[in-house]
């Protein structure tokens, strides 16, 4: 190389090197957040201009799943790359083991800044002071999803702002919309009254899903779950239609904090994660909230997008993911190490287009003793203790109308199933049982 | 003297499931006798027995400040929230409305947010500018500060802004009026389409003084849950609710 062509490749070869190698993580997760609410999914009755912006410079998965359709167990599996029997938080208002990581001690360690701000529940609602493995942005006290997630966004996009640029960061931007809607099943005399309780045009009342009325033959755990507190159509599309406008609210604090990146002049050297911890009823199969093995529980949103790292504006639909498989794409694009026992893999490969196979079948557990997978085909569900099974023909009946577990010649593919859970329960290293 | 035809006999219009004239008005043939009138004030009963509506003279095209306490209307419902405190003055040859509002970050930390809006005195409270700053509890006992303004000059349509609104309320007529279609700016600058805005009747509540005659405003659109805004027979806001939050005037600020 002459002194010339050094001069004139130094600054290149400089400029390459002082761009960081390891990327930012914003990691934005919502609470009860369905995967087609979205209107870049097909949604059509809420305008997610926000999410869709950054669906339209990511990779969206259409086939993600939750590992348990409940706050705290998803959150900690989602947190620790393990499956919630093995973090011990199998319900609600549980702490993760001691001993086992979660991804902000686990990148903390790797020579990330971590920053947590918002929703917990693992088991304190509001993340402490002290979570470990994160600096908090400190949210709490008196409020729901309206109140706090604007606080939220304001930290956390401030936060993006004025940091020190020593160190690449994990933010955890942990958003509760649109789980307000939680209190419109709780309270419905006052909040879904007979009739719609303020005058929204008819036309503008979400229809109804297709599966509203199906009741597929189910364990007696589920039998249970169908809400019989609305008495009308009416009060149906009413709930559906508050649902939408928090998909909005949420919409608009995601907007804050792809804002705050965008200005920070980071969109390339961020990988932002948008997921949810589990769906929403939203009337299919007469259901609100979450607690079922249905796909309006387990099926979750997940985007992620870094322009020039990961592909742009592509629809994944032949892949099954996990929110299991955070941690491990954490890892791959930190460069570090996945902690021990995960039960994910790095979806590296799938965002950057590289031929790899994906997951046989992904898992999730269901009001404790209830155990799903689901291949390319079929979901399996059953219950410990219960003799009732189901299976579901997902490419031929997408909305879970038909239980096929008696149907003759499918007894095969049922007996693979049974084995495929069996196999998979034995891999499991459960978390002791509490004293 | 009351209207004829109004609750006032217990509480609220809801369990009593009486009916407005003036709700019948508005919404005519699709009244039934199970139409809920006032289906967020159920939700604020604890927080209204205590409430005395202020007595002062009002004129909402003058001058004017009010506070309001926050609240979330599940959970520990009387523990306010926080607080908006709203400064009105007329200013070329419009208004500018000044803001701060406080909310609780737990372990005695607040989140503030302070912001101004100025513009004319039209029935939307047309903005032409704003401003606001947020002030948030950072990680170690740090404060982290954002800025934002911005001004309506390249926008068009019928226009109006999350703090506009609450001066335009306290001047619209109290009476059944086509509904007003505009687009909707937040404190930060987002611009939120088709929202409408409709007057949604009178109603009568009890609270710890006797009862209160209430004008409700309906606000619809995307981004939002549904507020509605109760103002006095003065035009004074006094109560507004959004899906879990709920504003109460706090009289003693006054």
């Amino acid at each position: 190389m002459t002194r010339r062509e050094f001069t004139l490749t130094a600054p290149a070869v400089a400029l390459a090197q002082a761009k960081p190698q390891r990327p930012n993580f914003l990691v934005i997760l919502c609470d009860q957040l369905s995967l087609d609410a979205i209107q870049a999914h097909g949604g059509k009755w809420a305008r997610t201009p926000n999410i869709d912006r950054l669906i339209a410079r990511g990779v969206t998965f259409m086939e993600s799943h939750s590992t348990n359709p409940v706050c705290s167990p998803a959150r900690s599996s989602l947190l620790t790359g393990r499956m919630p029997v093995e973090t011990g938080v199998v319900s609600n208002n549980l702490a993760i083991r001691d001993g086992m990581p979660n991804f902000g001690q686990w990148l903390r360690d790797g020579g990330y800044q971590t920053v947590y701000s918002g929703k917990w529940h693992l088991p304190e609602g509001w993340a402490p002071d002290n979570t470990p493995g994160f600096d908090v942005l400190p949210v709490g006290g008196q409020g729901q999803g309206s109140q706090m997630d604007p606080l939220v966004s304001a930290a956390c996009a401030s936060w993006i702002r004025s940091r020190s640029k020593e160190k690449p960061y994990l933010l955890m931007a942990s958003l509760l919309q649109p789980h307000d809607i939680c209190y419109w099943c709780i309270h419905p005399k006052e909040l879904v009254t007979n009739h719609s309780p303020v005058a929204v045009d008819s036309a503008m009342l979400p229809e109804l899903p297709p599966n509203h009325r199906s009741r597929p033959k189910a364990p007696a755990i589920l039998e249970k779950l169908a809400y019989q507190l609305f008495t009308s159509d009416e009060q149906w599309r009413y709930y559906l239609y508050a649902y939408y406008r928090m998909v909005e609210m949420l919409d608009l604090d995601v907007g804050r904090l792809l804002q705050a990146v965008e200005m920070a002049g980071e969109l390339d050297s961020t990988v932002v994660i948008f997921t949810s911890d589990h769906g929403e009823g939203g009337g299919r199969h007469q259901h609100v909230q979450k607690w079922y093995p249905y796909d309006e529980a387990v099926k979750v949103p997940l985007v992620i997008s870094c322009p020039g790292r990961i592909r742009e504006g592509y629809r994944d639909t032949a892949h099954l993911v996990s929110t299991a498989d955070l941690v491990p794409t954490l890892c791959d694009y930190a460069g570090i190490k996945t902690p021990p026992d995960i039960c994910g893999t790095s979806l590296r490969p799938f965002l950057e287009g590289k031929p790899t196979d994906g997951h046989e079948f992904v898992a999730a557990e269901v009001r404790v003793s209830g155990r799903m997978i689901r291949t390319s085909r079929y979901k399996y569900v059953r219950f410990a203790g219960d003799p009732v099974e189901q299976l579901f023909d997902m490419r031929n009946d997408p909305w879970e109308m038909k239980n096929l577990i008696d149907t003759p010649g499918l007894g095969a593919e049922i007996r693979a199933h049974r084995k495929l859970l069996d196999d998979f329960e034995a891999r499991m290293k459960p978390a002791p049982k509490p004293a | 003297m009351r209207p004829a035809g109004l609750s006032v006999g217990g509480w609220p219009c809801l369990a009593n499931r009486k009916v407005s004239p003036m709700h019948l008005e508005k919404i005519g043939e699709q009244q039934t006798d199970h139409m809920p009138l006032d289906f967020p004030l159920s939700l604020m009963k604890p927080l209204l027995d205590g409430f005395s509506a202020p007595v002062a003279a009002f004129d909402p095209r003058k001058a004017w400040k009010a506070r309001y306490l926050t609240y979330c209307l599940v959970g520990n419902v009387k523990v306010p929230t926080g607080f908006v405190a709203l400064d009105r003055t007329s200013a070329g040859g419009g208004y500018m409305l000044r803001l701060r509002c406080e909310r609780s970050a737990g372990k005695g930390r607040v989140h503030r947010l302070d912001g101004e809006v100025s513009g004319a005195t039209d029935e939307l409270a047309t903005p032409r500018e704003w401003r606001a700053t947020g002030d948030a509890a950072g990680a170690r006992g740090t404060r982290l500060r954002s800025h934002w303004n911005g001004s309506a000059e390249k926008l068009s349509g019928k226009l109006s802004h999350q703090w506009s609104l609450l001066d335009a309320i306290q001047r619209m007529p109290q009476k059944p009026f086509p509904k007003l279609s505009f687009q909707y700016i937040t404190y930060d600058g987002a611009l939120l389409p088709r929202h409408t805005l409709a007057y949604r009747g009178a109603v009568e509540i009890q609270t710890g003084q006797g009862p209160l005659r209430l004008h409700g405003y309906e606000q619809l659109g995307g981004g939002i849950l549904p507020w509605i805004y109760y103002t006095g027979d003065s035009g004074r806001l006094l109560i507004a609710v959004s899906g879990l939050e709920a504003w109460l005037f706090d009289g003693a600020a006054i």
